[in-house]
């Protein structure tokens, strides 16, 4: 599968198989609701469900366009999904934390893991002094843990009252890939 | 020979100015700052504007004291928004403390003022580098839990290194009798 870089700044394209990673911009915003505002997909995120288009193209204007690492996952030119890098600062540049999330529809067909995949190609190379990525599962979510494992990522360990989901403290599998 | 200094002379309190001569003891100390993210202190200014522009201001940063004067410091750095839930601890003693049950007593009190002090921490986490063996054994005898191994998790003074994750729950903290 050929990869496709930019330059290594922010406007870079990378495709790995049928998926394409780039960056949003505000005419997705009606793709990007497809998945931002389906309960399945967000219950086990972080994230609140959107449940106004109005509130996400806020967050797509304020937090996803300026966004540091934050692309659409594309199949076919349409955005289907997200994926993004958060890197720590100071003594945590050397990591960054990975989110993503696809569309209901587009599940269990191996585009997340292509876009995972491509991620890991694109993230290294583009973020400076990154040498780890680490993603956190909800223990539930046996298909994210699957996709990471097919990545290539380790299981570091089971970590108990870890994280606030949707107002309840939960306990996450750590995953990560090093370089 | 090792000398057991008893537990009730072992205590936690804020920091003060005039602590600074007993804080440049183990601050000036190469082999205390060795396994620690921070360099060596070179001056009396220096201690002083630490102490007060960080150790005081800090949300939660007490100095151990054995019989009332400071021989360290220990501080518990909370996560914000969905991590609120946990926080990291952070010790350092002046060597002379060491091997005698001083810093394991100071972990113990400063685990439970803790999560007496924040009511929502859940959890507290401390990251040991694999060779700090001395620092591995106080979180064990502190009743803290070895998840697993962060590889490539923070970077300071030239190297990324790997950490060792121990946890430890505020279900599982025995309550004592306070005084």
């Amino acid at each position: 599968m050929e990869a496709n870089h930019g330059m290594g700044d922010k406007s870079s394209t990378c495709s790995v198989g049928r998926v394409q990673l780039r960056n949003f911009c505000l005419a997705d915003l009606d793709d990007l609701y497809e998945w931002a505002s389906d309960e399945e997909v967000t219950k086990f995120m972080t994230w609140e469900t959107f449940k106004s288009k109005e509130k996400l193209r806020e967050f797509l204007v304020k937090v996803v366009i300026p966004h540091p690492w934050f692309k659409a996952i594309c199949f076919n030119g349409k955005p289907i999904g997200h994926v993004m890098l958060k890197q720590g600062t100071g003594i945590q540049s050397c990591r960054a934390e990975m989110g993503y999330a696809i569309a209901r529809k587009y599940w269990r067909m191996g585009f997340t893991t292509q876009a995972v995949i491509t991620t890991l190609k694109m993230g290294f190379k583009e973020l400076q002094g990154l040498k780890r990525i680490e993603a956190l599962v909800l223990p539930e979510n046996v298909a994210s843990a699957r996709v990471l494992e097919k990545a290539g990522f380790v299981k570091e360990g089971f970590l108990p009252n870890y994280v606030h989901v949707k107002g309840t403290v939960r306990d996450c599998l750590l995953f990560s890939y090093v370089v | 020979m090792e000398e057991r200094v008893e537990s009730w002379r072992v205590t936690l309190r804020d920091f003060k100015m005039t602590d600074v001569e007993d804080f440049m003891v183990w601050a000036t100390d190469e082999e205390v700052a060795h396994f620690c993210s921070w360099e060596v202190y070179k001056s009396r200014e220096q201690a002083e504007k630490y102490i007060s522009t960080e150790a005081i201001p800090h949300p939660w940063f007490k100095a151990i004291c054995v019989d009332g004067k400071a021989v360290g410091g220990i501080s518990l750095n909370r996560g914000e928004g969905h991590a609120r839930c946990r926080g990291e601890i952070g010790y350092v003693t002046a060597a002379h403390c060491w091997g005698k049950g001083i810093v394991t007593q100071a972990v113990k009190l400063g685990v439970s003022a803790a999560f007496q002090d924040l009511p929502d921490l859940e959890r507290i986490e401390g990251l040991v580098e694999p060779q700090n063996l001395a620092s591995q054994r106080v979180l064990e005898k502190a009743g803290f839990v070895k998840e697993g191994l962060l590889s490539r998790y923070l970077n300071f003074k030239g190297k990324t290194r790997d950490f060792y994750v121990y946890r430890i729950l505020s279900a599982d903290f025995p309550v004592e009798a306070h005084p």
